[in-house]
């Protein structure tokens, strides 16, 4: 089961392509970036055993009743909603920015709502499923992607174009410190985990976290060449040119003997099976928030037909999204991009320590019924 | 109900489907794939840009000399503008998604190269790995060839930059990307190969390189410093060595490695280079390396040595840097003031090369 544990983590590192992290950090090369890929991994995987060790203490609880335990209805749901809040907002970029990337690469004439409008029935058929059909959605995606994206990774560090005197130039500049938007954006790569807050729910009573150790590594070398590969590529200069600078790296190799020569079309596969999955994920997760909002909601991470409500919620959300997606243009998904980012690391290690705390809180009431 | 629910939910996702059809497609035959294209200085003040596109012609034959193309000039005011005019002079949809060769007119090159390739890569359906040329004596009159034994149209431009076709040591091949890193890295100039056509039997010849410096042409090399220049780049871009001649002898280069370091000084820094390549004896007199084979190699080391230098000094006193000196010497030390420093530091750099020649074979005679 530790296995499940991965996906959800790895989908997260992997989707920071779409929530603009290489533009923020590119442009910040040589005021801290370096740095600030240093320390996350750190702060990351503290962050990790931190959370993983918290939930092991609630077997098979998500966030909700978690918090119930120990807090009012009424705190309970502001904290959902506030957590909905987030992981749709970061939904909704993601949508935005895959939204403009095939209007701009797949099908320019198109009308770009009409795509979106089919992407995203698509993503709120999926996220309105069960628990465990998501999971299981998941896990089946990365697999079939994962492949892919180990074949662009090697095919962008053994291009001729690599010149590892840039990148030597970047990477000598690790002693400036991050401002909070560059570190915030390194750091997101590093808290996947956090969408355990309801997949807790699915892992069996007697579950163990192995090889924590491992996710934070991993990641960082995601990291590594999410950052570095495209300096190689573009240069230091040139770099901070590009608004989607992994498509314009991915455009910039070829595949002599592939069916297709341009690496893009690849790229852009891999990029919308995994911008659609985060988006499901990311669905359901507020789906199943908004559902503990309601006065006698039954948790059933395996139930045969979704409820009503879930369509319902759901329905609100597409309408949300896309109101979104109306009034604001590229330039406002950038600083919603950054604030988000921001917001979103502040948020993620309050409730990691929150989480830790109450765990520890749940321990000691046990051993003090033990006792008496 | 639930059922019910559902079964509408499928619905509106095909209905959705239905609202996508006919918004952008255009079917193939409807489109004019743009083969390559040139772009030019106009000789009317007010518009600067005189444009070419070769359009590909669909056709039912494949054959040698069956290619057939249509070429579309026009002089405009900015290229984006004259590309949006030529659409209204033929009747298809322009399509530049196979466009993998574009070349600059020398003229145009001697001016300003950069909007034209910030153009370029701003389009989303030029590809970044479209090979970039300098047409000489301009672009029009290359992209107008038509090639007698040409099978697709626009291929044989094509076949030249690709590396699964010819591979020649006198062609270098920028693509779009290199060359738009190499405009705005510091301490990397760009080059770009320069194409010409060769009149009696209408192809092309590529065996010069034209040195940049960030925006325009500062000098041309001949074809054996084109051929020495590609081999000092060739561990990084290609597998292609080519030969070399130091009479009597032309040996041809199977493998080169090539070490720099750059030591720092304040008065002479240098460039220390260690060539080392493997080669195999292409022409000589009989036994004349048997009889004598470290004299034959220290002929050899010398003479290469020799012509590098001279080389790697001519393009210094152009003051372009498409080796990389630059920017191995920011890599190598702390240069917070790049664009004033480096050119003086560049200017009194010297260069200390040294060749080793390893034999691997004389060929099937002694």
């Amino acid at each position: 089961m530790n296995r499940y544990v991965s996906y959800h983590y790895f989908i997260n590192t992997f989707s920071n392509i779409m929530l603009l992290v290489p533009y923020h950090l590119t442009v910040a090369r040589f005021d801290g970036a370096v740095l600030a890929i240093l320390l996350s991994p750190v702060i990351g995987g503290i962050l990790l055993y931190m959370f993983t060790s918290g939930m092991q203490v609630f077997p098979e609880k998500g966030f909700p009743e978690i918090f119930s335990l120990f807090y009012p209805k009424w705190l309970v749901r502001i904290l959902m909603t506030f957590k909905a809040l987030m992981i749709g907002t970061s939904t909704a970029i993601v949508v935005t920015s895959y939204a403009v990337i095939i209007t701009r690469f797949l099908n320019p004439e198109g009308n770009q709502y009409a795509i979106m409008a089919v992407l995203m029935l698509v993503c709120a058929f999926g996220a309105t499923r069960s628990t465990v059909t998501v999971n299981f959605i998941l896990e089946i995606i990365l697999i079939l992607n994962i492949p892919l994206i180990g074949f662009i990774i090697y095919k962008s560090i053994h291009t001729p174009l690599m010149s590892w005197d840039a990148i030597i130039i970047v990477a000598k500049h690790f002693y400036q410190l991050p401002s909070l938007l560059v570190f915030a954006s390194a750091m997101f790569i590093f808290t996947g985990f956090m969408n355990l807050a309801i997949f807790n729910r699915v892992l069996p009573p007697n579950f163990r976290f192995k090889h924590r150790w491992a996710f934070p590594l991993v990641a960082f070398l995601v990291l590594v060449v999410t950052f570095f590969v495209p300096i190689g590529i573009h240069g230091t200069e040139a770099v901070v040119h590009y608004v989607f600078l992994w498509s314009a790296t991915a455009d910039s190799l070829k595949m002599m003997y592939g069916f297709i020569e341009r690496m893009l079309l690849i790229f852009l596969l891999v990029i919308i099976n995994l911008s659609l999955t985060y988006t499901v994920v990311g669905w359901h997760i507020v789906l199943e928030f908004f559902k503990s909002l309601f006065p006698n909601n039954k948790v059933d991470s395996d139930e045969a037909k979704p409820p009503l409500k879930s369509y319902v919620i759901m329905a609100g959300m597409l309408a949300a999204t896309f109101l979104l997606m109306f009034s604001i243009n590229e330039l406002t998904v950038v600083f919603l991009g950054a604030v988000f980012l921001i917001i979103r690391m502040c948020s993620e290690v309050t409730f990691t320590i929150w989480v830790y705390v109450l765990s520890k809180k749940k321990v000691r009431r046990y051993e003090k019924k033990a006792n008496a | 109900m639930k059922r019910r629910l559902m079964l509408s939910f499928v619905a509106s996702i095909l209905l959705a489907g239905a609202l996508l059809s006919g918004c952008g497609f255009k079917d193939i035959d409807k489109r004019y794939f743009v083969v390559g294209m040139g772009i030019d200085k106009g000789e009317n003040e007010e518009k600067p840009y005189r444009i070419t596109l070769k359009l590909g012609v669909p056709s039912v034959q494949i054959d040698a000399g069956k290619s057939k193309t249509q070429v579309e000039t026009i002089e405009a005011v900015s290229i984006a503008e004259g590309v949006r005019m030529l659409k209204s002079h033929v009747d298809k949809e322009i399509d530049f998604g196979h466009c993998k060769t574009i070349l600059l007119g020398e003229s145009f090159a001697q001016d300003s190269i950069v909007e034209a390739v910030t153009w370029m890569s701003r389009r989303r359906d030029i590809q970044n790995i479209a090979a970039i040329g300098i047409g000489s004596p301009n672009a029009e009159d290359v992209i107008r060839v038509q090639p007698d034994v040409e099978r697709f149209p626009g291929n044989t431009l094509n076949l030249f930059f690709s590396e699964d076709a010819t591979e020649s040591s006198f062609t270098f091949i920028e693509l779009l990307t290199d060359l738009t890193r190499r405009i705005y890295e510091k301490g990397l100039d760009p080059y770009l190969p320069v194409i010409t056509v060769q009149s009696e039997d209408n192809t092309y010849v590529i065996n010069r390189v034209a040195l940049l410096n960030k925006e325009k042409v500062v000098t041309v090399l001949e074809p054996k410093e084109t051929q020495l220049l590609s081999q000092l780049t060739a561990h990084t871009t290609h597998s292609q060595f080519g030969s070399y001649r130091s009479d009597p002898f032309v040996i041809s280069v199977n493998g080169i490695k090539i070490h720099y370091k750059i030591k720092k000084s304040d008065t002479a820094p240098k460039v220390e280079m260690k060539i080392k390549q493997s080669v195999t004896f292409e022409e000589m007199p009989i036994n004349s390396y048997y009889s004598n084979p470290e004299g034959t190699v220290a002929q050899l080391e010398q003479a290469y040595t020799e012509d590098v230098l001279k080389l790697l000094q001519k393009i210094q006193k152009a003051g372009v840097d498409p080796y990389g000196f630059g920017l191995r010497y920011r890599a190598r030390f702390h240069l917070p003031n790049f664009d004033e420093e480096w050119p003086d530091i560049y200017s009194r750099m010297e260069f200390d090369v040294k060749t080793k020649v390893e034999v691997r074979g004389t060929g099937l005679l002694r």
